[in-house]
């Protein structure tokens, strides 16, 4: 994990605002929310922060929305309230596909939370955020430590494992043996042989 | 064709007679060096030096070969006599057999414990494969699909599917996300669901990355639509509102729609050249061929002069070659009421077409085709030659054939209705069964197809129109395509009360391997093979070939010291 990263996922303290002129940071969160959302990550830290009414007081948005000005967003009413500018954030940036379903919205926090809590074992173990299916194990890596104890190999598992495997290993199964070479590798070897054969 | 492909390599030869008459004779060391000679195949060795090391003689001048290769050559594999009903995911449930041409099919399914004594050293092939296919957890991505195409040279692949995170490589923000406007508008209506995404994986050179169907057309997120083909710039997709169609054409890097082109409401059976960009549909009220350049949209239309009795909404499938001269419409199975089977439509370079369409009586065939493919026949796609042959299936999953070369330098009224088509012998005989699947070959002469009946996935070399693996496949299929040099199956399951289903790989690449020579296995296979020993960790065949190229690898160190 790069510290840019691991700033945001441990603190959300949103530093990138800070160094944006103040009428670039409504529409930075914005960008970050909407078109910028590529990993299960990402979402997690934006439903986070509409969590956060403390993060939400230090981002103020712009004039053209406190008056009531048509933006970007069309016309939201600026409110000074914290709970109504916390709803003010949660309708306008969470996806509506995770707003409207409480266990997904759910799950993400979860996900953080447990990322917060063994950071530091999962970035040793090699942990990538962008992993396809690291969503899934975040979330049964408490029960994985629950059954095989706290131990080097269950964040490794949980790094390595595809999902199935590891909800399996989780309830109690053996740690698989290595697992397969991705298809990359696979493919990788099969055009260097198949272009030297034909050359 | 590579030419590294060796389908059962010495069956023509007739090295297998004469390696049964070396084995009852009992001159081991001369099987095994007549085992060794470049028209043998690494399976054929593999039966050869299993039946030795379980039999009573032993070998002099190859006691060194068979006691370091002894581990893989147990003999231990058993295959089910019936098609398993549960959907298995066990590496263990998986089977392969392999049938050549000229060897007895109940020598070829039987299992080896139930074998009679008296013939329990008798060379079968089929004993060398062990459990090794349809490998789930192997694509990028969620492994579910809602749609899939492969390109037509095999490289490509595109599904749809609904996931939360999408397909990158190496960490590349590829990701392209739909307009504000059109995930609100989308949500709207389809609140609780992840986005709807399209994956494209690039096998030569390997390559992934996702867009959300949302910037195509907001629409698509919450409608169900299909993809239709694919090449290195374009995906195509059809989309239908009721009965009206629209084939859209969208850019495969972000997801831009290109084209959109409108099929009208009375669009039947369809057919997209990908290649030629050509759409090719019919017109069930206007009872016409029309064909639809997509590069400059231009339509044209050649009447179907459908025969008294048949409806142009019983044609159930349209065929063209890939210059899309020469065509076939079928007639649906279960229109019986005018008797006719198929047509052959010619489209000549001044844009004239003639028709002529074949009656079930004239050809003797009682029954209709389900599904038709065209291929090449063992011939570069790029090749100017006109040898290729259309590949019909009904409904009991018998093949017939059309070869190209009868229509040949003939008029439509000269053919000869009765040697149009020809059976393909070995596919005779199956039970009747909906929905046949078939994929074929880009680069290799292969045509696959899927017995739902009885459970089968078969593979054919379409060179000689012969027989050359049956692989038991434990799900329903609904669609399969040859990629990555045709060595990868790529298979979807059969959706049940739901949109998506699973995607499974076949590693053909595994059978390719053990056809070739014993001579010819260097350490470029190697890389190959430890992948497949991964997956397939307890395959004897594999272990063979790797212990087989480590001994090699020996004595070559021997010979130049």
């Amino acid at each position: 994990m790069n510290n840019f990263l691991a700033r945001r996922v441990l603190d959300v303290n949103f530093e990138f605002l800070e160094g944006l002129p103040a009428e670039d940071r409504w529409p930075a969160l914005l960008e970050l929310s909407q078109s910028n959302r590529t990993s299960w990550m990402e979402t997690a830290l934006i439903i986070d922060a509409a969590d956060n009414p403390v993060l939400l007081e230090k981002i103020h948005p712009p004039p053209s929305i406190q008056t009531g000005s048509p933006s970007m967003l069309g016309t939201i009413p600026f409110t000074a309230n914290p709970s109504e500018r916390q709803e003010l954030y949660w309708e306008t940036v969470v996806p509506s596909f995770i707003k409207d379903d409480r266990k997904r919205a759910s799950d993400y926090r979860r996900a953080l939370q447990i990322l917060r809590r063994y950071h530091d074992e999962l970035d040793q173990a090699g942990f990538d955020p962008y992993a396809d299916g690291l969503f899934t194990n975040l979330l049964k890596l408490p029960k994985a430590i629950e059954t095989k104890s706290y131990s080097e190999e269950v964040f490794t598992a949980a790094v390595r494992l595809k999902t199935r495997l590891f909800a399996a290993y989780a309830s109690g199964a053996t740690l698989p043996e290595e697992s397969p070479t991705s298809l990359k590798e696979y493919l990788y070897a099969l055009n260097q042989r198949y272009h030297g054969s034909e050359a | 064709m590579a030419d590294r492909i060796r389908f059962g390599a010495g069956r023509e030869t007739g090295i297998f007679a004469e390696l049964e008459d070396l084995r009852a004779k009992g001159e081991v060391d001369k099987l095994i060096t007549r085992a060794l000679e470049p028209d043998s195949n690494l399976l054929l060795m593999h039966e050869v030096l299993a039946c030795v090391e379980n039999g009573p003689l032993s070998p002099k001048a190859h006691k060194r070969l068979l006691k370091e290769l002894a581990p893989a050559l147990q003999r231990a594999v058993a295959f089910p006599k019936k098609r398993k009903t549960r959907i298995g995911d066990s590496r263990t449930d998986r089977h392969i057999e392999v049938a050549f041409p000229g060897q007895p099919e109940a020598a070829i399914s039987g299992a080896p414990e139930e074998l009679p004594p008296e013939v329990e050293g008798i060379l079968d092939r089929s004993r060398s494969l062990g459990p090794f296919l349809l490998e789930e957890d192997v694509l990028p991505g969620n492994g579910k699909a809602e749609s899939l195409c492969a390109s037509p040279d095999g490289s490509m692949l595109a599904y749809t599917t609904w996931a939360a995170v999408p397909l990158q490589e190496d960490g590349r923000r590829r990701i392209r996300s739909a307009p504000a406007e059109a995930l609100s508008s989308s949500s709207a209506r389809s609140p609780s669901v992840p986005p709807k995404m399209v994956n494209i994986i690039s096998f030569d050179p390997y390559d992934a990355w996702s867009f959300r169907v949302g910037i195509i057309q907001p629409e698509l997120e919450t409608t169900n639509f299909e993809l239709v083909g694919l090449d290195h710039d374009h995906l195509y997709a059809l989309n239908s509102t009721g009965i009206h169609k629209w084939l859209l054409d969208v850019d495969i890097h972000d997801g831009t729609l290109r084209g959109s082109y409108d099929l009208c409401d009375h669009c039947g059976a369809f057919f997209l050249d990908v290649e030629g960009r050509r759409v090719t549909f019919i017109d069930t009220v206007s009872e016409v061929v029309s064909i639809l350049n997509l590069s400059d949209a231009a339509l044209l239309s050649y009447p179907l002069s459908l025969p008294s009795g048949l409806n142009a909404k019983d044609l159930n499938a349209v065929e063209f070659n890939p210059n899309g001269t020469t065509g076939v419409v079928l007639v649906a199975p279960r229109s019986d009421s005018s008797g006719v089977l198929l047509a052959i439509i010619r489209i000549s370079q001044g844009q004239e077409s003639t028709i002529r369409w074949f009656k079930r009586k004239e050809m003797w065939i009682d029954k209709g085709f389900e599904k038709g493919r065209f291929s090449l026949r063992g011939l570069p796609r790029d090749s100017a030659s006109e040898v290729g042959a259309f590949y019909l299936v009904d409904a009991t999953n018998t093949i017939y054939t059309l070869p190209l070369s009868i229509l040949t330098n003939k008029k439509l009224d000269e053919i000869d209705p009765a040697h149009l088509l020809s059976p393909i012998p070995a596919s005779k005989g199956g039970k009747k069964a909906l929905f046949p699947v078939m994929a074929v070959g880009a680069e290799r002469p292969l045509l696959v197809t899927y017995d739902m009946a009885a459970g089968q996935l078969r593979v054919w070399d379409t060179s000689t129109d012969s027989h050359l693996v049956t692989i038991p496949c434990p799900v329903h299929l609904e669609r399969m395509d040859l990629v990555a040099h045709d060595t990868l199956l790529i298979t979807k399951s059969r959706s049940t009360r739901r949109t998506w289903d699973d995607l499974a790989v076949t590693f053909l690449d595994f059978f390719f391997l053990a056809g070739q020579a014993p001579t010819s296995l260097g350490n470029d296979c190697i890389p190959l093979l430890e992948p497949l020993a991964a997956w397939a960790p307890g395959n004897q065949l594999i272990d063979f070939m790797r212990r087989l190229i480590l001994l090699a690898g020996e004595y070559t160190k021997e010979a130049s010291a």
